[in-house]
C-alpha cells in the first residue's frame, strides 16, 4: 500500500528548495494565503497565483546528475476541480537564489477547489549529464509541490447584480440605489426568484462596490442589508398562501420566507405579524429595525 | 472578448422528478411541455449577464433545426446519431456563449435537457430502461449536450467533428489529456494526422497512445512542452500504437542480467 | 287597450331590500364608468348567446322623436319626462336568449331559466348568485346609475314552447322614500296592474307596438333578444355621441376575439354603434395596428389548446404556463414584440397581455414589464379551460381584473390564479437587466462579497456565524501522497515527492488475502534509481518487515505503472516492467524472480529491484501468501 512511485530519473533533495507562502489574489483583495478559502471570489474575479521559491541550483543540478549548463525550467500550473481545467505559466528559467511564478487564472473558466502545481522540470536533453540516472527527456519533472484553495465554500450567496439602471431601463431608469426584484411564487426556486440589481450609476454605489472597506460603504452596506431584510419579509407577508406549518418544498421561495421570518420573530405566527402589517406597517418596520441591529 | 452569460439551473431533486415523468413521453408532447422558463431554477448569484429567454427560444429553434435535418422525431439510428451530434456541437457552443464555469454546473445541463429541449434530449438518448440518474439526460459529464460543448470548448469545433465519440471519450475523460486545451489539441491533431486513415482501428490506436500518455505524464510535464515537442510525442506514441497493434510475429523478451550496480543514488539519507 | 300602470313598492312589513343597496354594490370602479356600462352590457349579451347562431351587440343613441316620447310618456306614466331633448341610449343583444323564464320571483320551477326575474325582480340581491352570466345583480346596477332618472325599459322576445313571446316593462330604482305614512323602497315597475306582484310586463302584440312606437326596433321580428333602453343617460359634460363612440372603442378593444371569425367558421359577435341613426365605424380588429397582434397571438393560444404541435417563428413566443403542486397547465402565453409605430406621446411602448378566459372577453390589459429595448410587447393568456371555474371566481363583479384571493379555495392550497400571474409577470421581468454593459472586474468583487453577506439571509439554519467556511476540511496538502494506490487524480503522479509518503504504514494490501497474519511491510520512502549491466535503469525498493510469525510465507512483488490521474496499474506490454529480484539487505543474497518466500531465520530487511522504463513512473505492490506445505 505505501510504496512509493519511482520516476526513473535522480531527483534533488528536498532541503535544496523551499517554497515561500502560496497565495492567490484577486483584483481588490489582499493576498491569500494556501489552505484558506477565498472569499468573495465569483466566476467574475479573475486570480493571480504567485509561488515564490527558493532554490539552491547548483545543488539541485547536482541531485539530479545533471552538468551545470543542464537548462531546468519552472513554471506553475493551476487545476480548477469544477471545470476540469488546467493551465500553466510559461515555462521560466530556473535561476539560483529566488524566482517567483506566477499565473494569471481565468474566474469564468474556474470553480470548486483549484490547486497550483509548481514544478521543476528539464527543459532540454543535458548534452552533458554526469550521472547516467539523470533525466533526459525534455519535460522530466525533477521536483513539484502542490498547494490547494477553496473557492467555493457551502455558503450561499444573494442574487446580485450590479447594472446601470440607465441602460437597463430598471426603476424608469433612475437614479436609484438599488431595487430587490421579487417575484412572489412561493414554489419557485429561492435565488431565482429574488435578485439585487445595485446601480452602478450612483455614485454612493459604485463607491460601496469599489471601496468597500470605507467607512461609508459599510454603513451603506449595512442598510442595504436592512433594506433587503425589511423588504423580504414585507413581501412575505403580504403572500396570502404563504403557511408557515406547511412543508414549501426545498429551496423554494416559501421556505426562505418561512426561515426568515423565524429568524426574526421565532415566537410570533404568521397571522400575528400579518395582522400588526396590516394595522401598523410603520411600528413593524420598526420593530425589524430593531432586531436586525441596524448600525448598531 | 464576447459577453458570457450564465444558464438557469434546475436543481438535481427537480431533474430526477422531470426525468421520470418525461422518460418514455412521446416526443411531440416533449415538445409541447419544453418551455424556455421553470420557477424551480435558480442561477449564479452575481453572474451580471443572465441568458434572455429570447436566447434560449432560439437555442430551442436551432437544435430543433438541426434535429430537423436528422428525420426528428423519427428514432435515430447510431450513425445518424453520431452525425447528429457532429452537426449540433459547433452550433451549441457557439450559440450558448456560456460562462465555463456555470457549463460545470450539472444543474445547467439538467435545465437544457429536461426543460428547455427534453423532446431533444429524450429522442437523441431515450433512456430505454428507465434509468432514474440516467447520465446522458441528467447533467454529468456524459450529458447528451454537456459532452458535445465540452467537446468543442476543450478541442476546438474543428478537431472536435473530426474525432469519433469514443476517441474524444479517451481524451476529454481523462484529466491529464483532456483538461489542459493545448494538451488535448495537440493530442487529438497528433493523433488525426498519423492514423487519421486507420479507419475503425483509430479508437483503439488512440486508447493505447491515451495509455502511454497518461504514464509518462507522471514523470514528465506535459504542459511544459512546446508545440513541436508535442507533435513529436504524440506523433511517435502514435506509430508505436500502430506497430503494436500489428499481428505480432516475433515475441519481444526481457532478458536482463542480474544487476551489477553500477550506481546507486539516494536523494535522502536513510 | 292595455291599461298600464306603475307600481311603487312598498316595505313589506317584514322589512325587505332597499333599492340602494343595489347601487351600493357598484362599490368602487377603476374605469370610467361608461367603459363600465359597456363592459357589464357586453359580458352580460354575451353570456346569454346561445352559441347555434352568431349574437349581434348594438348600442343606439339618440334624441327621442315627439312621438317617441309621446309613447314613452304612456308607457311610463309618472315619470319624470319633461326634459327637453330627451335622449335615451339603448343596448340590445340579438341571436341571444332573451329574458326567459317565469315573470314572477316566486315562481320555481325545476330548472327554470331565471333570467327575466333576476334581472327585473330580482334586483337589489347581493351579486355573487354564481359566475356565469350570473353578475347581472351588478350589471342591473350600472343600468339604473347610466340614467338620469334611474329608469330604464326592457324589452325581450324569448322562445317558448308556445312560440315567440315578447315581454315590456318599465323599472326605476330609487332612493328609499316616505309618502304619507308609508315607507317605500324605491323600486318602481311599469306594466299591466296584477293583484300578486303589482305589474306583469306588457305581453303580445302590445308589448311589440309599444317597444317600436317608442324606438326599440333593433330585434328583428323573429328573433329572441333584449333591449334595454336607458332613459336620460347620465353623460355630464360629454355630448352623447362621444359616450357613444367610446362605447365603441371600449367594445372593439374587449371584444374582439369574439368579433373575428376564426378559422373558417364566422364570428360570434357583431357589434354595432350608431347615433342619432348614424353608424360610427369600428376598426377591424385583425387589421388594426395594436389589435391585430392580439388576434393573431389568441389564434397561436388557441391552436396550443387544439392540440396543434404549430410553429410559432420568432418573434412569437407561444408557451404553456404551468403550475406545481400540482403540476397542471394553468394556461398559453402568446406574445411577441413589435415596433411601436405610432406611440408618439407615449413615454413608454405598450407592454400588455391580455388576460382572457375562453371564450369570452378579454379581462384585462396586464402591464407587464416593458422590453428593454423599446419594443412594444403585447399577447394574450388563455387561461386553461380545465381551470375556468377557478379564474372565474377570481374575477370580481367588475370583470376587469383577477383578484387571486377570491379563487383561494382552501389554506394550504396552491391558488392556480397567483401563480399564473405571477409566472406571466416573470416572464417579462427577467428580460431586461441584462443588457447592460458589465461592471468592472474590481465591482465584481464588490459585488460578490455583499452576495455573501446577503447570503446568510438565504441560509437554513438561523443565526448562521459564518457561512463562509467552506464544505470539507480541504486544508492544504503540501506534498502530494505517495500511495499507489486508490490516491485521487490530482494527487498522483508525483515521482519525487520527497517526504510524502512518510513511512510505516502498517498492514497488508488491499488485494491480497487477509486472512494471513503475516508480517507487516514498511517501504522506505524514495525509492533508488540503479544502472544495469547492460546500461538500462532499474529501481530498488528497500522494505522492512515486522512482526513476523516466523510461519513460512511467500511474498509476491507485483509490478505497477503509476498513471497521471487515477490508479496505478498493472505493467502491460504497452510499458513492460520485471521484478528481477529480492535481495536480502543483511547478507546480499538473492532471490530472483518476483517471488520471495520468507521461513523463520531470514531476514526483515529486503530490498526488491525492478526494471524501469524510460517514459513511465513504477511501483510495486507486494502480496502475501500462505505457503501450503505438500
Amino acid at each position: 500500500m505505501s510504496a512509493p512511485i519511482s520516476a526513473g530519473h535522480l531527483t534533488p533533495a528536498e532541503e535544496r528548495i523551499r517554497s515561500g507562502t502560496v497565495t492567490v489574489t484577486g483584483p481588490q483583495g489582499p493576498p491569500v494565503p494556501e489552505g484558506e478559502p477565498v472569499p468573495d471570489w465569483d466566476y467574475f474575479t479573475n486570480l493571480t497565483a504567485t509561488w515564490p521559491l527558493n532554490v539552491d541550483l547548483p545543488g539541485v543540478l547536482q541531485d539530479c546528475g545533471l552538468s551545470p549548463a543542464a537548462a531546468v525550467h519552472c513554471l506553475v500550473t493551476w487545476h480548477s476541480s469544477s471545470t476540469n481545467r488546467r493551465d500553466n505559466s510559461s515555462p521560466a528559467r530556473l535561476v539560483d537564489g529566488d524566482n517567483r511564478l506566477t499565473v494569471a487564472i481565468p474566474g469564468t473558466e474556474i470553480g470548486g477547489v483549484l490547486t497550483l502545481t509548481a514544478r521543476m522540470v528539464l527543459a532540454a536533453p543535458d548534452p552533458a549529464p554526469i550521472s547516467p540516472l539523470a533525466a533526459l527527456r525534455p519535460g522530466a519533472i525533477l521536483w513539484q509541490a502542490r498547494r490547494r484553495f477553496t473557492l467555493e465554500g457551502s455558503g450561499s450567496r444573494f442574487p446580485v447584480v450590479a447594472t446601470s439602471f440607465a441602460e437597463s431601463g430598471l426603476a424608469e431608469g433612475r437614479r436609484s440605489l438599488w431595487y430587490l426584484s421579487c417575484a412572489p411564487d412561493l414554489d419557485g426556486s429561492d435565488t431565482g426568484s429574488i435578485r439585487l440589481y445595485l446601480n452602478t450609476d450612483h455614485p454612493a454605489i459604485t463607491t460601496m462596490l469599489n471601496q468597500p472597506e470605507a467607512e461609508t460603504s459599510r454603513t451603506l452596506a449595512e442598510v442595504l442589508r436592512h433594506d433587503v431584510v425589511r423588504q423580504l419579509i414585507q413581501t412575505a407577508l403580504r403572500c396570502e398562501d404563504l403557511q408557515e406549518e406547511h412543508d414549501h418544498g426545498e429551496g423554494t421561495l416559501g421556505e426562505l420566507f418561512i426561515n426568515l421570518i423565524r429568524r426574526y420573530f421565532p415566537d410570533r405566527s404568521l397571522s400575528d405579524l400579518r395582522s400588526q402589517h396590516r394595522n401598523d406597517p410603520s411600528e413593524l418596520e420598526a420593530v425589524i429595525q430593531g432586531l436586525d441591529r441596524v448600525l448598531a | 472578448m464576447n459577453r458570457l452569460y450564465v444558464y438557469p439551473r434546475l436543481p438535481a431533486h427537480v431533474a430526477e422528478q422531470l426525468l421520470t415523468l418525461h422518460t418514455g413521453r412521446d416526443l411531440v408532447e416533449l415538445r409541447r411541455l419544453s418551455t424556455t422558463a421553470d420557477a424551480r431554477t435558480t442561477w449564479y448569484p452575481t453572474a451580471p449577464h443572465r441568458v434572455a429567454e429570447d436566447d434560449l427560444r432560439a437555442l430551442q429553434q436551432t437544435v430543433r433545426g438541426i434535429a430537423t435535418e436528422a428525420n426528428w422525431p423519427a428514432p435515430l439510428s447510431k450513425t445518424n446519431g453520431t452525425a447528429f451530434d457532429r452537426l449540433l456541437a459547433p452550433a451549441l457552443y457557439r450559440q450558448m456563449t456560456i460562462v465555463p464555469a456555470d457549463a460545470a454546473s450539472e444543474e445547467v445541463w439538467s435545465f437544457l435537457s429536461l426543460v428547455l429541449l427534453p423532446d431533444i434530449a429524450l429522442w437523441r438518448w431515450p433512456n430505454p430502461l428507465r434509468r432514474p440518474g440516467y447520465e446522458r439526460i441528467i447533467g454529468r459529464p456524459r450529458n447528451v449536450f454537456r459532452r458535445l460543448w465540452t467537446r468543442v470548448h476543450s478541442l476546438g469545433e474543428d478537431l472536435g467533428a473530426r474525432l469519433y465519440e469514443d476517441e474524444a471519450v479517451a481524451i476529454l475523460e481523462r484529466p491529464t489529456l483532456g483538461a489542459h486545451p493545448r494538451v488535448a489539441r495537440a493530442i487529438a491533431h497528433g493523433h488525426l494526422a498519423v492514423a487519421g486513415e486507420a479507419g475503425a482501428a483509430r479508437t483503439d490506436i488512440l486508447r493505447i497512445t491515451a495509455r502511454r500518455l497518461r504514464r509518462l505524464a507522471v514523470v514528465v510535464s506535459l504542459e511544459s512542452l512546446d508545440d513541436t515537442q508535442l507533435a513529436q510525442l504524440v506523433g511517435r506514441y502514435t506509430k508505436e500504437a500502430i506497430d503494436q497493434l500489428r499481428p505480432v510475429t516475433t515475441a519481444s523478451t526481457y532478458n536482463h542480467q542480474f544487476p551489477t550496480q553500477v550506481q546507486t543514488r539516494s536523494g535522502v539519507s536513510p | 287597450m292595455t291599461r298600464i300602470a306603475m307600481y311603487a313598492e312598498p316595505l313589506p312589513p317584514s322589512g325587505g331590500i332597499d333599492a340602494r343597496s343595489v347601487r351600493r354594490t357598484l362599490g368602487t370602479y377603476s374605469m370610467d364608468f361608461w367603459e363600465l356600462f359597456l363592459r357589464e352590457t357586453l359580458q352580460n349579451s354575451w353570456d346569454a348567446a346561445t352559441g347555434d347562431r352568431p349574437a349581434e351587440f348594438s348600442v343606439d343613441g339618440w334624441r327621442l322623436k315627439a312621438e317617441q316620447l309621446q309613447s314613452l310618456r304612456r308607457l311610463l306614466p309618472g315619470a319624470d319626462l319633461d326634459t327637453p331633448d330627451l335622449r335615451v341610449l339603448t343596448v340590445t343583444d340579438t341571436g341571444t336568449s332573451g329574458l326567459t323564464g317565469p315573470t314572477r320571483a316566486d315562481r320555481v320551477g325545476r330548472d327554470d331559466p331565471r333570467d327575466f326575474v333576476d334581472l327585473v325582480r330580482n334586483v337589489g340581491r347581493h351579486p355573487d348568485k354564481g359566475f356565469a352570466g350570473g353578475t347581472y345583480g351588478y350589471g342591473k346596477a350600472v343600468l339604473f346609475e347610466a340614467s338620469n332618472i334611474d329608469t330604464v325599459v326592457i324589452f325581450t322576445r324569448i322562445e317558448t314552447t308556445a312560440g315567440l313571446q315578447s315581454r315590456l316593462i318599465g323599472m326605476s330604482l330609487t332612493d328609499p322614500y316616505r309618502d304619507g305614512r308609508r315607507q317605500y323602497t324605491g323600486r318602481h315597475w311599469w306594466g299591466v296592474p296584477h293583484s300578486d306582484v303589482g305589474v306583469e310586463p306588457v305581453t303580445g302584440p302590445t308589448a311589440e307596438h309599444l317597444a317600436r312606437a317608442i324606438g326599440l326596433t333593433r330585434l328583428p321580428g323573429d328573433g329572441t333578444g333584449t333591449s334595454i333602453m336607458v332613459i336620460a343617460p347620465r353623460t355630464g359634460e360629454e355630448p352623447l355621441s362621444d359616450v357613444v363612440a367610446l362605447m365603441a372603442d371600449t367594445a372593439t378593444r374587449y371584444a374582439w376575439a369574439n368579433t373575428v371569425g376564426q378559422e373558417g367558421s364566422p364570428p360570434g359577435l357583431t357589434l354595432r354603434f350608431t347615433f342619432d341613426g348614424s353608424r360610427i365605424d369600428l376598426p377591424d380588429p385583425a387589421t388594426d395596428a395594436r389589435l391585430r397582434y392580439f388576434v393573431e397571438a389568441h389564434r397561436r393560444c388557441r391552436s396550443v389548446f387544439d392540440g396543434a404541435a404549430g410553429d410559432h417563428p420568432w418573434p412569437w413566443v407561444v408557451q404553456e404556463i404551468v403550475g406545481t403542486r400540482p403540476e397542471q397547465r394553468l394556461g398559453v402565453l402568446a406574445w411577441r414584440t413589435y415596433r411601436s409605430g405610432a406611440s408618439g406621446s407615449h413615454a413608454r411602448p405598450p407592454a400588455e397581455i391580455a388576460l382572457m378566459r375562453r371564450p369570452g372577453l378579454v379581462v384585462e390589459y396586464r402591464n407587464v414589464t416593458p422590453d428593454p429595448f423599446g419594443y412594444a410587447i403585447g399577447g394574450v393568456f388563455i387561461a386553461d379551460p380545465e381551470l375556468d371555474k377557478d379564474f372565474a371566481r377570481a374575477e370580481p363583479p367588475t370583470h376587469d381584473r383577477w383578484q387571486p384571493r377570491l379563487a383561494q379555495r382552501q389554506r394550504y392550497a396552491r391558488n392556480p390564479v397567483s401563480q399564473a400571474l405571477n409566472r406571466i409577470d416573470r416572464v417579462f421581468r427577467e428580460r431586461r437587466a441584462d443588457n447592460a454593459t458589465a461592471p468592472t472586474t474590481e465591482a465584481a468583487t464588490g459585488v460578490s462579497r455583499l452576495a455573501n453577506v446577503l447570503g446568510t439571509l438565504l441560509d437554513t439554519q438561523a443565526g448562521g456565524t459564518d457561512t463562509r467556511i467552506p464544505a470539507g476540511s480541504d486544508k492544504a496538502a503540501p506534498n502530494p501522497p505517495t500511495t499507489p494506490s486508490g490516491a485521487p487524480a490530482s494527487h498522483t503522479g508525483t515521482p519525487t515527492a520527497g517526504n510524502g509518503g512518510n513511512g510505516s504504514q502498517q498492514g497488508h494490501h488491499g488485494r491480497g488475502p487477509r486472512s494471513t497474519p503475516g508480517p507487516a511491510l514498511r517501504f522506505h520512502p524514495r525509492p533508488r534509481q540503479t544502472l544495469l549491466a547492460d546500461g538500462s535503469r532499474a529501481v530498488e525498493f528497500d522494505i522492512d518487515l515486522t512482526g513476523s510469525s516466523g510461519a513460512p510465507l511467500t511474498l509476491i512483488a507485483q509490478p505497477l505503472v503509476a498513471v497521471a490521474d487515477g490508479a496505478p496499474e498493472p505493467a502491460d506490454e504497452t510499458t513492460p516492467v520485471e521484478v528481477l529480484h529480492w535481495r536480502d539487505r543483511d547478507n546480499g543474497d538473492l532471490t530472483p524472480g518476483p517471488r520471495l518466500t520468507l521461513t523463520s531465520v531470514t531476514s526483515e530487511h529486503w530490498t526488491v529491484t525492478l526494471t524501469q522504463p524510460a517514459d513511465a513512473a513504477v511501483t510495486v505492490r507486494v502480496r502475501q501468501e500462505e505457503v501450503t506445505p505438500r
